[in-house]
C-alpha cells in the first residue's frame, strides 16, 4: 500500500509538468496581456510609460520557452513570484485565502453528507414509503433550483422581514467561533443543497442495487437484524459510487464556489482567482492553478485508496 | 420413525411482476410435504418449477413486492412459520433452519472477511464475543476439510476457489447446528470433480449432527445417493414423491419418467438418441389454475387433464409413494423400458468388474 | 434423406480463397480430415508494474494436437480453467496463437490474411453458451438469422431472404410465424435453437459448439443434444463439442479429448474411452457423473479427487495432475509424462500418465 501511495506521488510529478505548460501556455495565448492592463492603469493615471520597459521588467521581452523556465525554476525553489497587482507575493496571497476556502469546503461537505447518507439509507431501507417519495421530491428540487437564485433570496428575505444580513468581515474560526460560523452557515448550506439531492439520490439506488445481491439475502438467511444487514454487509458494497461523487464534489468545492464567495462576500479562492483572470494577473493564476492542481491529484490518490479499502478486490496497480 | 420437524401445508406463493393489479404468476402453488429429524429430503424441479421460491418462503425470504405469501402453513416443531413475528422468524433463521444458496462466489459478502461472515451467525445467535466466535469458524472451517483454517479466515471470499467458498457455506449454515438445513442447488455452480466434494462434506455434516437437509436441484442423479425421500416438482406442484426406489426404479408420473429418462447415461453404451421431454417448460403466468401443469408435454393427454387438477394419490397402496396424475396407471410401458436400462446398466457394470 | 438446405456455397467459396491465396506455399491436403490442429499453444502473458513487464504465462493451451473430420465430432471435456475453450476461440482464430499449426481443409488459418479468413468465417461458426447474452435483443429473429448472410452480402432477394428464414427455423424445429418476434419472447431452449439457426444461415461446415447445453434444463438439454445429432446427419457438418460434462458430450461425440490445465490427458474414441478409461482424471470424471438411480449409483466406485485444480499461472512440476492424482508418485511430480498411442493406428488412443505407458 505505502509503495503504491509513493508511487502515486511520483507520478504526480510529470502530470503536474504538464498542468504547468498548458497554464503558462493558455495565460499567454488570451486575447489581450498583463502589459496591455499595466500600461491602461499608468494611462489613467496620467503616466507614459515606455511598452518595452514594463516587458523588460516583468521579463516578457525574452521567448516563451525562456519566460516558462524561469518561472518553472522559481516554483521548484518555492517561489510562486508576486502578484502583479496586488502588492503581495503570490503564496502569501493564496497563505490568505486557502484556509476560508477550505474551512468552506469541510464545512460545506460535512453538511453535504450528514444529511445525503443517512437520507439516501432510510429511503433505501423503507422504499416506496411516503417518507422515500417526499425526500426524493425534495431531492430533486434541491438539485433544480440554482444556487444564485436561492442565495440572493436568502440574502434579501430575511433582510427585509427580520432585518436580518449575515455578517461580511472575515473572522477566523479560532478567533471568534460564533462569528466565523454566522458567515459561513448560509452559504455552506446553499452549497451543499444541490449535491445533497444528488448523493442522497445515488446513495439510495447503489443501496437497493445492493440490497438485492444474493449476500445480502443470505445475510437476512442468517437471522442478522435489519440493522447489521444494512450497515454490515449493504452499506460498504454500495459505498463506491458514493466515493466517486464525494470526491468530485471536493475537489470542485477546493476550487471555490465564485457564485456564493461573491454574494456573501467571502474572501476565498475562487473570487480570488476570476478577479486574477480579469486583469491578467498571470503569476496569480498560474500559482493559484498549480496548487489547485496538487490538491485534486491528492484528492484522487484518496478516493482510489478508498475504493481499496470499500471493496478488497479492487488492486491497486 | 423419527419426528416431524418440518411440515409445509398447502403453501402458495404468488408473484405480482406488474403490481398488484397485473397477472399473478402461481410460482407455487398448493405445495406440501414434510420433513423428519436427521432426515435427507431432495426437491426435484427444472427451472421455473418453483423449487427454489418454495425454499426461500420457508425462511420467509421472498421479497416483497413482488412476491407474497399467499397461504398455507409451515409448521416448525408445531409453530407456524408464517404466522410468526419479525423477530421470532429472525431467531429461527441461521440458527434452527439455515440456508446454501447455489452460487456462493456471489452468496458471500465479497467485502467482508469469511472468518467475520461465519462469526456473524454465532455472534447473533449464541451471543459470542469475537474472540469465541472467530475460534469456532477456524473449528468450523477445519471441520469442512478447508486446510490453513487459522489463516484462511482472515481472507476474503474472492481468495476462495468456488468449491472451497461452497465449503466456506456449509460451515457458516452449520455453525449454529441448525435442526433443518436447505440447500438451494449446493453443487449447480461447481465443477464436477468438486460437486462431488462438497456433496460428501454436506452429507458427513448432517450426519454428525443429525441435521435434516432439504437439497434443491435440478439434477436427478446427484442426489439419487443420499436422499431419503424424493420430490418431483412440476408447475408449482410436487408431481411425484416418494422413497428414492419409489421414485427413480418405479415412476409413475409422465413427467418423473421423461426427465429420468432424459438424463445421458454414462453407465450405459451410447444410445442412438436421448429420449427428450418435448415442448418447453411451462409459463406458469399462463398456466390456469383448474388443469395439470404438464399436459401440454404430456402424450399420456387427455381431455380431464385440461379441465381438473390431478389430486395426490397413493400409488398402489403404497405408504410412501405417492403421485398426482390421472393416468399414472398407464405409464407402465415406459416404467418397464427404464428398469429394462437400469438391469443393462447392472450387468453391464458387472460385466466391467470382471 | 434429402437436405433441406442446398450447399451450394462450399466450392465457391473454396474458388475464391484459393484465388486470394494462390501466392501461398500450399499445405498437403488430409483426404479424411477436415480440420487438423498440431502442437497448439496459447499463452497469456502475466504482466506486472508500469512497464508491462512480463512475469509469467498462463499456459491456457499447452501443445494439443487433434484433427476433425468432416461430419464428425470431437468432444473436448474439461473442468473450469481447463483451457477448452480457449482451444475453440484458436480453431476460430479469435487469439493468435502462441505457436502451433491449425488446418482447415488445406488453409493454414494462422496464415491467411484477416479478408481470406472472413470469407473463411463463412463455412466455419460457432455457437456459444449463453443463449441469453449471445441474441441482441433488439433484432427480431428474422434479422438474427440474416445477419450472417448480410455481412457476407449474400443475403439474395427478398424472396430467398423468406425462404432462408422459414428453412433456418423449421430445420431447428421452431416455429416459422415466430421470425417476426423478439430474442426475449423465447425460452431458453428455443433462445439456444435460435443461435444454432444464426450459425446455420451460413451453410457452415464446421462449427465450434461451447458448453451450448450448459445452461439449459435436462429434459431441453436432451432436445438439443437431439437437435445438433440430428443437423450433423443431414448436413454433413462437424462439430467441436465443448462441455464440462461427459455424460453429454459423450452422446454426441465420436472422439472425446479429456483436458485439464491446458493439456489433453486422454483422446480417443467415444465409447472406447467409457469402456476404457485409462487415465486417472477420466476414470473420476466418469465415477463423478451422476447417474439417476440409487441402486447403480450406490453400486458404483466412487473416486472423490482431493483439492481443487491448480491456477493455470502456476502449474505443479511434472505431470499436470499429479497434485490430486490418487496414484501419483515421485516421478509424477518430477517428471512430464509423454503424451502416447497406447492404442492402434486405426484405433488410436492417446494418454499422458507414467502409469498408462509404463515406461
Amino acid at each position: 500500500m505505502a509503495k503504491y501511495i509513493l508511487k502515486r506521488i511520483l507520478l504526480l510529478i510529470p502530470t503536474l509538468l504538464v498542468v504547468t505548460i498548458v497554464t503558462f501556455a493558455l495565460m499567454r495565448m488570451m486575447p489581450g496581456s498583463a502589459v496591455d492592463m499595466i500600461l491602461n492603469k499608468y494611462q489613467a493615471m496620467g503616466f507614459t510609460v515606455d511598452r518595452a520597459t514594463v516587458l523588460a521588467q516583468l521579463g516578457m521581452d525574452k521567448p516563451f520557452v525562456q519566460q516558462y523556465f524561469t518561472w518553472l525554476f522559481d516554483l521548484l525553489r518555492g517561489d510562486f513570484g508576486d502578484s502583479l497587482f496586488q502588492n503581495q507575493s503570490v503564496l502569501e496571497l493564496i497563505a490568505a485565502k486557502m484556509p476560508i476556502t477550505l474551512e468552506l469546503s469541510l464545512f460545506t461537505l460535512i453538511i453535504i453528507n450528514v444529511f445525503s447518507i443517512p437520507l439516501g439509507i432510510i429511503t433505501a431501507a423503507r422504499q416506496d414509503s411516503i417518507g422515500d417519495y417526499s425526500a426524493r421530491l425534495a431531492s430533486i428540487v434541491l438539485m433544480a433550483v440554482p444556487t444564485f437564485w436561492i442565495g440572493t433570496l436568502v440574502l434579501i428575505y430575511p433582510a427585509k422581514w427580520w432585518g436580518y444580513a449575515p455578517t461580511i468581515t472575515y473572522v477566523s474560526i479560532f478567533d471568534d467561533f460564533a462569528e466565523n460560523m454566522k458567515m459561513f452557515l448560509v452559504p455552506a448550506v446553499l452549497g451543499a443543497a444541490g449535491q445533497i439531492g444528488m448523493q442522497m439520490r445515488v446513495v439510495r439506488t447503489s443501496l437497493l442495487d445492493v440490497m438485492r445481491q444474493d449476500y445480502v439475502r443470505t445475510a437476512w438467511s442468517k437471522g442478522i437484524k435489519e440493522r447489521g444487514v444494512l450497515y454490515g454487509h449493504a452499506f460498504r458494497n454500495s459505498l463506491i459510487p458514493v466515493v466517486t461523487l464525494v470526491g468530485g464534489s471536493v475537489a470542485s468545492l477546493v476550487g471555490g464556489s465564485v457564485i456564493l464567495e461573491n454574494l456573501f462576500n467571502i474572501p476565498g479562492l475562487g473570487s480570488c482567482m476570476v478577479t486574477a483572470l480579469n486583469n491578467y494577473d498571470y503569476p496569480l493564476v498560474q500559482g493559484c492553478v498549480v496548487i489547485l492542481a496538487v490538491i485534486v491529484m491528492l484528492i484522487n490518490l484518496l478516493v482510489d485508496v478508498t475504493y481499496k479499502w470499500c471493496d478488497p478486490r479492487v488492486t491497486l496497480e | 420413525m423419527a419426528e416431524t420437524i418440518l411440515e409445509v401445508k398447502h403453501l402458495r406463493t404468488y408473484f405480482y411482476p406488474n403490481g398488484a393489479k397485473g397477472p399473478e404468476l402461481r410460482a407455487v402453488d398448493d405445495l406440501s410435504y414434510e420433513v423428519h429429524e436427521g432426515e435427507c429430503v431432495a426437491i426435484i424441479g427444472e427451472s421455473g418449477s418453483g423449487k427454489s421460491v418454495e425454499a426461500l418462503s420457508i425462511l420467509r425470504l421472498i421479497p416483497c413486492p413482488p412476491g407474497i405469501i399467499m397461504g398455507g402453513e409451515i409448521l416448525f416443531h408445531g409453530k407456524d412459520l408464517l404466522k410468526m413475528t419479525d423477530e421470532e422468524i429472525r431467531q429461527v433463521r441461521g440458527s434452527k433452519i439455515s440456508m446454501i444458496f447455489q452460487e456462493p462466489s456471489t452468496a458471500l459478502n465479497p467485502v467482508v472477511t469469511i472468518g467475520k461472515q461465519i462469526c456473524e451467525t454465532l455472534r447473533v445467535h449464541r451471543g459470542m464475543t469475537k474472540k469465541e466466535a472467530m475460534e469456532m469458524a477456524i473449528q468450523l472451517l477445519d471441520r469442512v476439510n478447508i486446510p490453513n483454517a487459522a489463516q484462511r479466515v482472515k481472507q476474503y471470499p474472492f481468495e476462495f476457489s468456488g468449491g472451497m467458498q461452497q465449503r466456506a457455506m456449509i460451515a457458516m449454515a452449520m455453525a449454529c447446528n441448525p435442526d433443518v438445513l436447505i440447500a438451494d442447488e449446493p453443487t449447480t455452480a461447481l465443477d464436477v470433480t468438486v460437486q462431488a466434494q462438497v456433496l460428501e462434506e454436506l452429507n458427513k455434516m448432517r450426519k454428525e449432527t443429525n441435521t435434516a437437509l432439504i437439497i434443491i436441484t435440478h439434477n436427478l442423479g446427484v442426489v439419487a445417493r443420499y436422499a431419503d425421500s424424493v420430490k418431483i416438482v412440476y408447475g408449482g406442484k410436487i408431481v411425484e414423491s416418494g422413497t428414492p426406489h419409489d421414485v427413480f426404479e418405479e415412476p409413475r408420473h409422465p413427467y418423473t419418467l421423461g426427465l429420468i429418462r432424459a438424463v445421458p447415461r454414462l453407465d450405459l453404451p451410447k444410445s442412438s438418441g436421448l429420449s427428450a421431454i418435448e415442448g418447453e417448460p411451462p409459463d406458469m403466468s399462463k398456466i390456469p389454475p383448474d388443469c395439470c401443469a404438464f399436459y401440454s408435454r404430456c402424450k399420456y393427454c387427455t381431455d380431464i387433464c385440461k379441465t381438473a387438477r390431478p389430486e395426490e394419490r397413493a400409488v398402489d397402496g403404497s405408504a410412501t409413494h405417492i403421485c398426482a396424475c390421472f393416468h399414472m396407471n398407464q405409464t407402465q410401458a415406459e416404467r418397464e423400458a427404464l428398469m429394462e436400462i437400469n438391469r443393462k446398466s447392472l450387468e453391464f457394470s458387472k460385466e466391467a468388474e470382471t | 434423406m434429402k437436405h433441406p438446405v442446398e450447399l451450394p456455397i462450399s466450392q465457391e467459396i473454396r474458388n475464391q480463397v484459393d484465388k486470394e491465396i494462390a501466392r501461398q506455399e500450399p499445405v498437403p491436403k488430409d483426404s479424411k480430415a477436415l480440420l487438423r490442429v498440431s502442437n497448439l499453444k496459447m499463452y497469456f502473458p502475466v504482466t506486472k508494474g508500469l512497464l508491462k513487464r512480463k512475469v509469467a504465462d498462463v499456459k491456457a493451451v499447452d501443445d494439443v494436437s487433434f484433427f476433425v473430420c468432416q461430419g464428425q465430432t470431437l468432444g473436448i471435456v474439461g473442468e473450469s480453467g481447463s483451457g477448452k475453450s480457449t482451444v475453440g476461440n484458436c480453431v476460430l482464430r479469435d487469439l493468435t496463437l502462441t505457436s502451433g499449426q491449425i488446418i482447415y481443409d488445406g488453409y493454414d488459418l494462422s496464415q491467411v490474411s484477416e479478408k481470406q479468413m472472413r470469407t473463411l468465417r463463412r463455412e466455419l461458426t460457432c455457437i456459444t453458451q449463453d443463449p441469453f447474452a449471445s441474441l441482441n435483443p433488439r433484432m427480431n429473429i428474422r434479422d438474427v438469422i440474416l445477419e450472417g448472410p448480410r455481412v457476407h452480402g449474400i443475403e439474395g432477394s427478398r424472396k430467398e431472404q423468406q425462404d432462408k428464414v422459414e428453412q433456418m427455423l423449421t430445420l431447428v424445429g421452431l416455429n416459422p410465424q415466430a421470425a417476426d418476434r423478439f430474442p426475449h419472447e423465447f425460452s431458453g431452449g428455443q433462445r439456444q435453437r435460435i443461435s444454432i439457426a444464426r450459425a446455420l444461415a451460413l451453410n457452415p461446415k464446421f462449427i465450434v459448439c461451447d458448453e451450448i447445453v450448459s445452461a439449459l434444463d435436462v429434459s431441453i438439454q436432451a432436445q438439443i443434444v437431439n437437435l445438433m445429432s440430428r443437423l450433423q446427419e443431414e448436413l454433413n457438418v462437424a462439430y467441436i463439442f465443448i462441455g464440462h460434462d461427459l455424460s453429454v458430450v459423450r452422446q454426441i461425440s465420436h472422439n472425446i479429448a479429456v483436458m485439464y490445465l491446458g493439456k489433453f490427458m486422454e483422446l480417443t474414441d467415444s465409447d472406447e474411452l467409457y469402456t476404457h478409461p485409462l487415465h486417472p482424471y477420466t476414470q473420476a470424471l466418469i465415477s463423478a457423473a451422476p447417474i439417476p438411480n440409487p441402486t447403480v449409483d450406490k453400486g458404483r466406485q466412487r473416486i472423490l479427487l482431493k483439492g481443487d485444480i491448480p491456477s493455470p499461472i502456476n502449474p505443479p512440476k511434472g505431470c499436470n495432475f499429479c497434485t490430486r492424482c490418487p496414484y501419483a508418485n515421485e516421478r509424477c511430480r518430477e517428471e512430464e509424462p509423454e503424451y502416447v498411442n497406447v492404442g492402434t493406428d486405426a484405433h488410436p488412443h492417446f494418454v499422458a500418465c507414467h502409469m498408462v505407458s509404463g515406461k
